[in-house]
């Protein structure tokens, strides 16, 4: 092949892959979720994108005043973009509109981290995690 | 009362014709008026109108200091009554005129009589002083200009007294420079006021003479050689790094996680202790949790601290490193950020396009680099939808 062709086929083929990888990067971090809900419960079940949704949209006493549910930053629509109490923007949540979006294990395990004690004033279950996931996986 | 002098207007009216003669050169006229618009420019902007409009009150003192630069050049090189030469008297004839006005003898001078050259040295001098501690002040508290790479904030305080006393010692003297030009032009009956515009005066001085020729060649050029030599020098000395502060390395870490909820809040913007006690406090951080990693917080709290407002001789580090003992932790609780925000209304904060006081970029758009120029501030109007 020339070299002409070799560039083609390669640009053609990384073009593909980057929205597979990204796909495959919201499967690992659900997969890691999984494997630990299974292990808390042995009668795991799957996930649902409804309870992701009540998760989402709760309203709590046990964290922050000013902070009584997912919403209250990412916006009662997981599709349009968020604002912190110090108002900085938050890019959407949905992965539809961010595709980025659960992509980096480190990065989503902070943020359920603190968001969950914010808001929750506890930490999230492996299920409560997955199950968010799949509901804005879903959108 | 004995009439001792010639009384000099009605006495010669009535003997031959009145003459003109031209007293104040093109030059001179347009140096004079120039200089009251640029004078009355600064004076609103400096005294009046908030820091925003620090641009135009610098533009309005830079065309000053070249104005009374020039002059100097013209007072050198004008025609008779521009130069400093035909308006430098003896203390005596000073004393003398003085002593003719009280007596209502004083005779009429074609250019500055003594007490009116006083004056204009006056004038000169305290706008002098005015635009050399104006520079300093433009460089030790705002670190820009050419000499920002010179003076330090707590040096530009001092200046900007001298700065603020020589502004009022200009206004007393406007003052009386008006109060002279009016004083005058009804003694003479002469309104000395057209004369700054026409550059004519009726004859029949005291100290007549011929208008020695300009020397305009010579005037074109020294102003040519100074231009060539300070515009470059100013610009050169402007981009030199500023007093005190040093050059902030880059901290990924830093931005992204003191990022995420917030803008990453410039380490000169509070001092030591309170980054500390930030740092030491994150899981339970202003109602949120922004723990991080042990590696991580290491990592940005040696970053803030070395970075600290203490290390840094900016304006905002400088007052913001005062906190509100009872609240260290907040910039927004410091005397001097009340102070400067205290016209903001809440809902301006709070409005969409800005949502709170904390996101400084908002409204500074340097706030990144945490300099805070006056220049660099627009509020975001509400977009009517
Ligand atoms: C106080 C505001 C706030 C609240 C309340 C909040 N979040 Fe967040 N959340 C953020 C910010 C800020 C980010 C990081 C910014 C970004 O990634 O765009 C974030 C990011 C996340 C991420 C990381 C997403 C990714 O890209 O991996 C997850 C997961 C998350 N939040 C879950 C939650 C959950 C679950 C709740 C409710 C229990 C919640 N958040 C409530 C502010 C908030
Ligand atoms: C999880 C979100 C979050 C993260 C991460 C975060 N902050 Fe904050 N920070 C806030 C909130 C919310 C406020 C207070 C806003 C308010 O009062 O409405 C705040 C306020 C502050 C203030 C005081 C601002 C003021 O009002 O003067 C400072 C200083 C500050 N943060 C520093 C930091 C530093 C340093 C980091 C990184 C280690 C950091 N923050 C990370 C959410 C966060
Ligand atoms: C709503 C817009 C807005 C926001 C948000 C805002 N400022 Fe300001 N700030 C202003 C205005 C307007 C002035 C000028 C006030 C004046 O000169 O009277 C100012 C003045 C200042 C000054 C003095 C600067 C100077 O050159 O005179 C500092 C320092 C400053 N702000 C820091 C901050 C910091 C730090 C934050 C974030 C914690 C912040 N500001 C948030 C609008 C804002």
């Amino acid at each position: 092949m020339s070299l002409k062709a070799w560039i083609v086929t390669g640009a053609f083929i990384g073009g593909l892959a980057v929205p597979v990888l990204a796909a495959a990067g919201q499967d690992a971090v659900l997969a890691q979720y999984k494997t630990q809900a299974i292990a808390a419960d042995p009668a795991f079940a799957g996930f649902s994108a409804k309870r992701g949704a009540e998760l989402y949209k709760s309203s709590n006493s046990a964290g922050g005043p000013d902070t009584p549910s997912c919403s209250s930053c990412h916006t009662a629509s997981p599709l349009k973009a968020g604002m912190t109490r110090a108002g900085k923007a938050i890019e959407p949540m949905a992965v539809s509109a961010s595709p980025s979006r659960f992509t980096d294990i480190a990065k989503t395990e902070k943020w359920f981290g603190r968001n969950c004690k914010t808001v929750l004033g506890r930490a999230c279950s492996a299920q409560e995690k997955g199950d968010f996931i799949t509901y804005l996986s879903g959108l | 009362m004995d009439v001792v002098g010639p009384r000099y207007e009605s006495d010669l009216i009535h003997t031959r014709p009145t003459r003109f003669l031209k007293v104040w050169d093109l030059p001179v006229r347009v140096f004079h008026w120039l200089l009251v618009t640029s004078i009355a420019v600064a004076s609103v902007t400096g005294w009046l109108l908030p820091a925003s409009w620090l641009q135009i009150h610098l533009i309005a003192g830079t065309v000053i200091g070249c104005l009374v630069l020039w002059r100097i050049v013209w007072g050198f090189t004008g025609t008779r009554y521009s130069r400093f030469r035909s308006f430098i008297f003896s203390a005596r004839s000073t004393v003398t005129h003085l002593k003719d006005l009280m007596e209502g003898k004083a005779q009429r001078e074609a250019g500055h009589n003594p007490l009116g050259a006083l004056m204009v040295f006056a004038l000169l001098g305290s706008i002098n002083a005015i635009v050399l501690t104006g520079v300093a002040v433009l460089g030790g508290q705002f670190k820009q200009g050419p000499l920002k790479a010179f003076v330090s904030f707590a040096g530009a305080m001092n200046y900007r007294e001298i700065h603020s006393v020589a502004a009022v010692v200009l206004l007393v003297l406007v003052g009386g420079h008006l109060a002279g030009v009016i004083f005058e032009s009804w003694r003479t009956r002469e309104n000395l006021a057209t004369a700054m515009v026409t550059g004519m005066k009726s004859d029949g001085f005291a100290h007549e003479a011929p208008m020695a020729q300009s020397r305009t060649g010579v005037a074109v050029s020294v102003s040519a050689l100074l231009a060539v030599l300070l515009i470059p020098g100013a610009y050169a000395l402007t981009s030199l790094s500023p007093f005190g502060i040093a050059a902030l390395p880059r901290n990924a870490t830093w931005e992204t996680e003191c990022g995420s909820c917030h803008m990453a809040f410039h380490p000169s913007l509070l001092p030591v202790k309170s980054w500390a006690a930030i740092m030491s406090g994150l899981s339970q951080h202003f109602g949120e949790d922004a723990s991080l990693d042990a590696a991580a917080k290491k990592e940005i709290t040696d970053y803030l601290v070395s970075h600290s407002a203490e290390s840094w001789d900016s304006m905002a580090a400088n007052r913001l490193r005062d906190v509100d003992p009872a609240r260290p932790l907040e910039i927004t609780a410091t005397r001097f950020w009340l102070h400067m925000h205290n016209d903001i209304a809440p809902a301006v904060f709070s409005s969409k396009a800005i949502g709170a006081k904390q996101n400084c970029s908002a409204c500074h758009q340097d706030a990144a680099s945490g300099m805070f120029a006056p220049q660099e501030i627009s509020i975001p109007q509400e977009k009517t939808e």
